[in-house]
């Protein structure tokens, strides 16, 4: 598995810096600076990342037998689907934030995520909830005056 | 020297200065007991706030979170075999055997005092070294600066783990996302797709909140983090040292704390490695070596004062030359940052009292862990009790809400949770993270520097070594990167020797 990872590591790295490299030769030139434009650092970042990318791809060719570090374990259907739950709820939380309003969405949030985390005791989960959410009102908004997104 | 110390005691020791400090410890002695949470994520998730307060005041808040967050990271370590953070790996090799005699109090206390003496060894060698060498910087070119920030960079070879390409990888994608923005010598916008958002640039602070602080959300959701507490006993007291005990393992902290700072100093060695070299040097020197690994004092000793120096001695290249020593220094750069305060040597000279609040708050920060650590450690072993599912979702919108803070900016939310995404991955592939936050924040002042060196310089790239500081600083690299590469093949190779002996 890791050395797929170094190929298909190494693939991306090479395919980004090529990417990079091009993109670089379209930015403005400034002849009194010749070479050292703006385009000069995003140039020697895309050749960095290409000439990394083919070592990667090189020694994960060279030598294919997995190395001693562990291989990250198989994540099941069901984990899956809770870390696109939390995904999608986060994306909603963020979304609708400002509309909602800071206390109804983060205790909504919260309480939410609890459920994603396996939580099955309601009144912990309201308890928690509610109480997070004014304690980082009244901190954020009344002591540290941070602004929220309300 | 005293003056300066004195009136950053001054500061540090008034309202609301050590209240922040104090909570800090605190809070970071809670963090670094969690396994799964890290002084790093504590420290990213509270850096938000640190732009509401004065810039000492902020500063204060992230080192009592540093501080206490690496001396916590033993109740884990000595309580459930755990290490929080692999900077505590070695401390259970004769915590946890301790802990199994029924001495958990004890052992705790070893390991907080341990790392009041490394880590006060550490602030004091910080105090003597860093103005003199800041001093030194005064003298510093663009072309210094730009080895300086390599230098830097060469940080990516001890955070890499099992393989550094990766790690070059992951800092390239970093430096590349630092030159989305303006062109920072000519003002020309580059990488923006044509967007506002994006022509200030990607900001490190989302980056930094979503890398180190929402992907551990989501993987604790996927690892199915649960506290172990089997082994944790109810009823535990403040934890005691026998007066003999702390008389012995008094030499080794004040050894590992030098050795520790020594090791911090160099950008790219870690905490893990100061803290098995400690122990490595330590189990050499006894009479009796095969006591080390069955609940010796000094064992944990040794690696606690070992790691809590390394905090210290990570301090001198972020203050001085304004590189970070580690993961956690990169957040202090960041939280300087946020205040328009640049890390460097005219720091000492145009803010002499932040410079100095933050080595007196260094000091002070190691007597109040040491004094929360005894009274809470043994307590905090209670709340690894606490189920995933109420920690990890207030870690969430706390990252929510300290993105959001930041510029009062919902892109930056966005960027935060894309981040964390992109982290989260990276993390399951074995890529390493923390490049990509060093070369975001690292890259600016390579490129510009770099950049005016060679407008400068008659001989191009090559005419540069004709400057003896660049040399020197060029092949300070190289030792540096060779000397890392040597401690981490030592640690590795006492990691296995006691696995094995474990094992056997």
């Amino acid at each position: 598995m890791l050395r797929g990872v170094d190929r298909l590591l190494g693939l991306l790295a090479a395919v980004i810096g090529g990417a990079i490299w091009i993109s670089a030769t379209r930015l403005p030139t400034v002849p009194v600076y010749g070479d050292v434009g703006p385009a000069y650092f995003p140039r020697l970042i895309g050749i960095g990342l290409i000439a990394t990318g083919v070592l990667l791809l090189v020694t994960s060719v060279l030598y294919p037998h997995p190395g001693r570090e562990p291989a990250g374990a198989k994540i099941s259907g069901r984990v899956w689907v809770d870390v696109g739950l939390l995904v999608f709820t986060t994306a909603l939380y963020i979304a609708f934030m400002r509309r909602v309003g800071f206390v109804v969405s983060t205790t909504s949030y919260l309480g939410i995520l609890s459920m994603i985390f396996g939580s099955r005791r309601y009144g912990q989960i309201l308890l928690v909830s509610v109480g997070t959410t004014a304690v980082l009102f009244l901190l954020f908004k009344g002591w540290l005056r941070v602004p929220l997104p309300t | 020297m005293l003056d300066n110390l004195l009136l950053g005691l001054g500061t540090v020791l008034s309202f609301p200065e050590l209240l922040y400090m104090a909570g800090g410890v605190l809070g970071g002695l809670l963090i670094g007991a969690l396994p799964g949470f890290t002084s790093t994520m504590g420290m990213v998730v509270l850096l938000p706030i640190t732009f509401a307060l004065r810039p000492i005041e902020g500063q204060l808040l992230l080192i009592g979170v540093f501080v206490g967050g690496i001396a916590g990271g033993c109740i884990p370590a000595i309580a459930l075999n755990i290490p929080g953070t692999p900077a505590s790996a070695a401390t259970t090799f004769d915590g946890y055997p301790l802990f199994r005699q029924g001495r958990t109090e004890e052992a705790l206390g070893i390991g907080i005092i341990a790392s009041f003496i490394g880590g006060t060894t550490a602030a004091l060698m910080l105090m003597l070294l860093a103005p003199q060498l800041a001093r030194f910087a005064l003298r510093f070119g663009p072309p210094e600066y730009f080895a300086l920030g390599l230098l830097g960079m060469t940080l990516i070879v001890s955070v890499s783990g099992g393989s550094i390409l990766r790690g070059v990888v992951a800092g390239l994608i970093g430096a590349f996302l630092a030159t989305v923005g303006t062109d920072p010598i000519l003002g020309l916008p580059r990488f923006t797709l044509g967007t506002t958002e994006l022509s200030s640039g990607i900001s490190y602070v989302p980056a930094l909140i979503g890398l180190f602080g929402f992907s551990e959300v989501l993987s604790a959701l996927v690892e199915r983090l649960q506290p172990a507490v089997d082994g944790v006993r109810r009823g535990l007291r403040l934890a005691r040292v026998p007066k003999q005990t702390i008389l012995r393992i008094l030499p080794t902290s004040l050894r590992s704390g030098v050795l520790g700072a020594l090791v911090g100093a160099i950008p790219g060695a870690g905490a893990d490695i100061a803290a098995f070299l400690s122990y490595d040097v330590e189990k050499r020197l006894a009479t009796d070596p095969t006591k080390y690994g069955q609940g010796e004092p000094r064992g944990i000793a040794a690696s606690e004062a070992g790691n809590n120096a390394d905090a210290g001695g990570a301090m001198i290249p972020m203050l001085t030359f304004g590189i970070p020593g580690d993961a956690q220094t990169a957040v202090l750069i960041a939280g300087l940052m946020l205040q328009g305060l640049q890390p460097g040597p005219l720091l000492f000279t145009e803010h002499r009292d932040v410079v100095w609040s933050m080595f007196a708050g260094l000091l002070t920060a190691q007597l109040i862990m040491l004094l929360v650590g005894l009274l809470v450690a043994p307590l905090a072993v209670r709340l690894v009790a606490q189920p995933a599912s109420v920690l990890f979702p207030v870690v969430a919108v706390l990252c929510i809400v300290g993105a959001f803070a930041l510029n009062n900016s919902l892109f930056d939310v966005w960027l935060m949770m894309l981040f964390g995404l992109i982290g989260y991955f990276m993390r399951r592939l074995q890529v390493p993270v923390t490049p990509v936050v060093l070369a975001m924040i690292l890259m600016p002042m390579v490129e510009s520097e770099l950049r005016r060196a060679l407008i400068i310089s008659p001989g191009g790239f090559f005419g540069l070594f004709a400057r003896s500081i660049f040399t020197g600083i060029m092949a300070l690299i190289l030792l540096s990167l060779a000397s890392t590469f040597l401690l981490q093949m030592r640690a590795r190779r006492q990691a296995v020797l006691r696995t094995a002996d474990t094992e056997g």
